[in-house]
């Protein structure tokens, strides 16, 4: 009775937190302050982008018709355009924003986890992430993160710190495009970043290869170049999206679950972290080789991908989470990653001794206010030296729907069949309560078939463990 | 009786006239005999406009007609006989004539996408491949340019070819005004409060112009080849009056949208409707 009297107690103050918060909530961040209008004209809830968001964002962050009609915070010239006309005299007119380009998105939360040793627990601040972006000109836009504070506590490296930092050039047609920086690639099966569930991330993006020692994983973010482009299709009604990359690769350390899968995967991992740290390792790259990849999307119906079909004259802030359409995508990633090589009867460590690719291939419907997600990913390591290949298959399906525009229930399940162990599978069921266009109340639950063989047991980095619970998380951007 | 009416029709166009330089002095007050280029605010409220493309000759048949107009009156007052009733009914029906003929010319909307507003477009008329070059009568006063508050005031003026442009500066700092357009180069050199730099612009095209000191200021000068030219106001309206009836090209620009251009036929009676679309 205590103990359910406890957590009463902690649901009220959790519930004040929201209405203070919410009370007070003025602030709206820097795309939404520039054009004076809601989150909900891009987001679905954030930070799950509608159609409109998409074409935004495709657009290099400009309005997909046209900027002037919308911007209520005018831009500071750099020089008015016609000075263009002076180039290579001159320099090359732009601008910056006129207002601050800084936004803070915070979160808290509370769990509840019948099979740990605290049972439940209140973090105070999970998150506590600074974003700036705006654009400079017609053509250059930035995007960054800064993470002061990240699973409640505060990053010790500059690549947690700074999860992502990148330019971007938009070509007037948007067709080609270049991001470069610290970014999350376009290869991936959904965006890790723009995800609706926000306790557990997508196993797709994120699980590694433990028997290679191979802690790779798309997401969440790579430094390097990225060019991409979008056309729109028939009509100005759905289209193209493709994408290329050559990025450094990820070096995260041990992958997680490695030491489910015994002693000799668990030693062989050790060995190889012991060698990397002898050899030398660096923030940024773990071999010369660049990992490159590939691929595109097609979306038939709905909303042009540069926005054809939307409105013109004004913003649209109602009901513009329907699209009915249909997104078919894929893609290729291939990357090499260090790992010790027998060669003879000696195990050496080569910097890029294991070639390894994934490839993904998704099809993302949306039906009135209903969106669906599947999709299958091969996940495949090839040592030197060694016959075998290691194997994952994943496969996802994600499902949402917009009862009110305040209330978005989804559901997802994963599946992980490894040929190198045992299958894995995990629910997680979620629903967002939109409190204010910036104010989110989730209630997150994973449900997962687990036990302490299960090499999921060891994901405990991003997600703090996979255990059967649910968690409440309040996100508060402004 | 005649020369009654001929000194009231004067008197009226007098009074015409002075209507629409204190028009002007209210925007430059400080400029005296410089002619304004109207703004699309004044151009919506009818000010100056048609009086700035009328030519001399038509001047003087607008001072005839409005004599004549004004003497019928008074002979009405005084009149009893059916000849001068009979006078008067020819007078009218030469008024309405000269009225509708005056008439002929273009008017329409247009509507831009994804730019502030729909204001700014110069709407103008160009000569038909197949037709003739002609001249056309220049204004008599300059054009003007102002400086004021850091911008070019108007931000887009369209002008007949062969026009002098006058660029004063009416601003507490120092300006330099000069284009890299092609169609016309020119550098005015930094000068103070006060001075008026003068440049005549003798070939069709759009001349952008910038200050050398003033990196966020612009401006475009679109030359014509006819004084056929009106410039929208924000709900994209433009009108243009007094055009000779025949075939044209007919052309809109605007700074940050692709030129459209299509055949236009100008009757003899009335005005033509147009309405354009302007689209990236």
């Amino acid at each position: 009775m205590q103990r359910l009297f406890g957590l009463i107690l902690q649901c009220f103050v959790l519930c004040s937190l929201v209405w203070i918060f919410s009370a007070d909530a003025l602030a709206i961040p820097a795309f939404a302050r520039k054009y004076a209008t809601s989150c909900s004209t891009c987001h679905v809830a954030y930070p799950v982008l509608n159609a409109f968001g998409k074409a935004y964002k495709a657009s290099g962050y400009r309005m997909p018709g046209g900027e002037d009609k919308f911007v209520k915070v005018p831009p500071v010239s750099l020089g008015a355009p016609a000075w263009k006309q002076v180039f290579p005299k001159s320099l090359w007119p732009s601008d910056i924003p006129g207002g601050s380009v800084a936004a803070f998105w915070l979160s808290s939360q509370f769990r509840v986890n019948p099979s740990a040793t605290i049972t439940n627990e209140f973090d105070g601040l999970n998150e506590l992430y600074i974003l700036g972006a705006g654009t400079l000109g017609e053509s250059i836009s930035f995007f960054a993160e800064l993470e002061v504070i990240d699973g409640g506590t505060i990053p010790t490296g500059f690549g947690a710190a700074l999860p992502r930092a990148f330019a971007q050039y938009n070509h007037p047609s948007n067709k080609f495009n270049v991001t470069g920086g610290l970014f999350e690639p376009r290869a991936v099966l959904t965006p890790t970043r723009l995800r609706l569930m926000r306790v557990s991330d997508y196993l797709s993006n994120r699980y590694g290869m433990p028997p290679s020692g191979n802690s790779f994983s798309l997401s969440p973010n790579q430094r390097g170049l990225e060019v991409w482009g979008s056309v729109e299709g028939p009509a100005n009604k759905g289209g193209l999206d493709w994408f290329a990359g050559l990025v450094n690769g990820r070096d995260a350390g041990t992958p997680p679950g490695a030491g489910a899968f015994g002693s000799t995967v668990a030693g062989f991992n050790s060995r190889l972290q012991a060698a990397l740290a002898a050899a030398g390792r660096t923030n940024f790259e773990n071999n010369s080789n660049k990992d490159f990849y590939l691929g595109g999307n097609y979306k038939i119906g709905g909303m042009g991908v540069l926005g054809g079909g939307a409105p013109t004259d004004e913003l649209q802030q109602a009901d513009n989470f329907v699209d009915n359409s249909v997104t078919v995508g894929a893609f290729y990633y291939r990357g090499a990653a260090p790992t010790l090589v027998t060669r003879g009867s000696r195990e050496e460590f080569v910097r890029d001794g294991n070639t390894f690719h994934r490839v993904g291939a998704k099809i993302d419907a949306s039906i009135g206010k209903g969106n669906i997600l599947a999709g299958v990913q091969l996940n495949r390591d090839k040592i030197e030296n060694i016959s075998r290949n290691f194997d994952e298959i994943i496969t996802l399906v994600e499902a949402r729907y917009v009862l009110y525009p305040w209330l978005i229930p989804a559901v997802r399940f994963e599946n992980l069949n490894p040929n190198f162990g045992k299958a894995f599978y995990r629910w997680t069921l979620h629903s967002s309560t939109m409190i204010r266009a910036n104010v989110r109340l989730s209630i997150e639950g994973v449900v997962s078939r687990n036990s302490k063989t299960d090499p999921l047991r060891d994901f405990r980095r991003f997600d703090s463990g996979n255990d059967t619970r649910a968690q409440f998380r309040l996100d508060f951007a402004y | 009786m005649a020369i009654v009416s001929i000194l009231i029709g004067v008197m009226i166009e007098a009074a015409v006239f002075y209507r629409g330089l204190r028009s002007q002095r209210k925007k430059a007050h400080h400029l005296e005999g410089l002619h304004v280029a109207p703004s699309a605010r004044d151009r919506a409220d009818g000010l100056g406009r048609r009086d700035d493309r009328m030519t001399p000759m038509s001047r003087i048949l607008r001072t005839l007609l409005v004599a004549m107009l004004t003497g019928a009156c008074v002979v009405a007052r005084t009149a009893h006989s059916k000849g001068i009733l009979r006078t008067l009914l020819v007078v009218v029906l030469m008024g309405a004539a000269a009225a509708s003929g005056e008439a002929s010319g273009l008017r329409g909307k247009v509507t831009c996408s994804g730019v502030k507003d729909n204001s700014d477009v110069v709407v103008y008329l160009d000569r038909a491949p197949d037709q003739p070059v002609k001249d056309y009568s220049l204004p008599t006063k300059d054009t003007l340019i102002d400086q004021l508050n850091l911008t070019f005031v108007p931000h887009v003026l369209p002008a007949l070819k062969g026009t002098r442009v006058a660029f004063p500066n009416s601003d507490e700092v120092r300006h330099s005004v000069f284009s890299p357009s092609k169609t016309k180069r020119f550098n005015l050199g930094t000068y103070p409060k006060g001075t008026i730099k003068h440049v005549v612009f003798d070939q069709p095209g759009v001349v952008a112009l910038l200050c050398n000191v003033h990196a966020e200021m612009s401006a475009y000068v679109i030359v014509t080849e006819t004084p056929y030219f009106a410039t929208t106001d924000k709900q994209g309206r433009y009108e243009i009056g007094n055009i000779s009836p025949g075939q044209y090209l007919l052309r809109a620009w605007h700074e940050k949208l692709p030129p459209l251009s299509r055949k236009v036929v100008v009757e003899k009676d009335g005005f033509t409707v147009v309405d354009l679309e302007m689209k990236r």
